[in-house]
């Protein structure tokens, strides 16, 4: 049944990927890409990684939705009016699309033969099994009364990562502002050295 | 963006959506101790909570009564958030005691108990520092479009 559902499920994400890849519409992209992060969010879930699929959710799904949509207000403002089609178009296959298809086919190929070397899904005796893990989820509850041992690994066992973790998080947000915002600070710093001149 | 979205519907739902993404946002900071979720998640929903009427009210979202945060408002809570998560870290240091050691946290409790009110704080810290960069990211998205067409008009 379980298995089923994830096969269901993969073909979905593949068609929702495809469907990513050709479609035109800008609008439609955000709306397919938050659809494929809900798909996966469902994917992750079954497998028993419940943490990953709220992530996925809140930040693939929801967040960068909205935040596609404001861009693509300022872009499609840019563009339109009328809304052009991308100055992409499906062009005769030549030289390097029949390339780029036997490199992907290789890659593809290579992945798939990776499989084999995975463990197990749920196997106790592969290798990220049988280093800490076990301490960790055997003395989460009484170390520190916390249940959940995602929690508690990544915020005390592996504390000091998720402190460089959220600054990595804080540092992109500023990044962003710093190389976006252009008009206003320039000018203020401008007028600033007119009147100190 | 700036510009409302012209659905009765929508504004009408916000209210209720925006109140209830707060209270959510609080369940799965306070309770991510026992269920899936904690500070990143906690803080992405109320980042959602504090762009959701931008995207509905345009512009007129203040007027509305909406907590909202400005691009550098939000950066500094982004800041002071990873200001937490370091200090909860630092405060056992002054004690002697190793950097982000919550067992040695001066709260008057148990030490398994101090240890999961220290992962509170922390996780407090990620909400704030996550919630502040998506609404800082949004905000200079959002922004920079009304000040590009016209830069010389005077505020």
């Amino acid at each position: 049944m379980n298995l089923t559902l994830e096969m269901v499920l993969s073909l979905c994400l593949a068609a929702t990927a495809l469907a990513i890849v050709c479609t035109r519409d800008l609008l439609g992209l955000a709306v397919l890409l938050s659809a494929y992060s809900g798909l996966i969010a469902v994917l992750y879930s079954l497998l028993g990684a419940v943490d990953v699929a709220f992530t996925e959710v809140v930040v693939g799904a929801a967040i960068s939705t909205g935040v596609l949509l404001a861009l693509l207000r300022r872009v499609r403002a840019k563009i339109t009016p009328p809304m052009r089609p991308l100055p992409v178009s499906p062009r005769p296959f030549g030289r390097q699309q029949w390339l780029a298809i036997i490199v992907a086919l290789a890659i593809a190929a290579v992945l798939i033969e990776g499989i084999h070397a995975l463990p197990r899904f749920g196997d106790g005796s592969s290798p990220p099994q049988r280093h800490v893990a076990a301490v960790y989820t055997s003395r989460a509850e009484a170390d520190m009364e916390t249940p959940n041992v995602v929690t508690a690994v990544l915020a005390d066992y592996r504390g000091f990562d998720t402190l460089i973790e959220t600054s990595v998080v804080f540092v992109g947000g500023l990044a962003c502002l710093l190389i976006l915002r252009r008009e206003r600070p320039s000018r203020q710093h401008r007028s600033e050295h007119a009147t100190t001149a | 963006m700036r510009q409302p979205l012209e659905s009765r519907m929508l504004q009408v739902l916000l209210g209720p959506l925006v109140t209830a993404l707060y209270l959510f946002g609080a369940y799965v900071l306070l309770h991510g101790h026992y269920s899936p979720g904690g500070g990143f998640q906690a803080g992405v929903i109320f980042g959602a909570a504090l762009l959701l009427p931008l995207l509905v009210h345009g512009r007129f979202a203040r007027r509305r009564g909406y907590l909202l945060l400005s691009q550098s408002q939000a950066i500094t809570l982004g800041a002071i958030g990873v200001m937490v998560y370091a200090l909860m870290g630092i405060e056992p240091m002054l004690v002697g005691r190793p950097f982000l050691d919550y067992s040695a946290l001066t709260i008057p409790a148990g030490a398994a108990h101090r240890r999961s009110l220290g992962i509170l704080g922390i996780e407090t810290g990620v909400a704030l520092a996550v919630a502040g960069s998506v609404v800082a990211i949004f905000r200079v998205l959002q922004e920079e479009r009304t000040r590009q067409p016209k830069p010389d008009t005077p505020k």
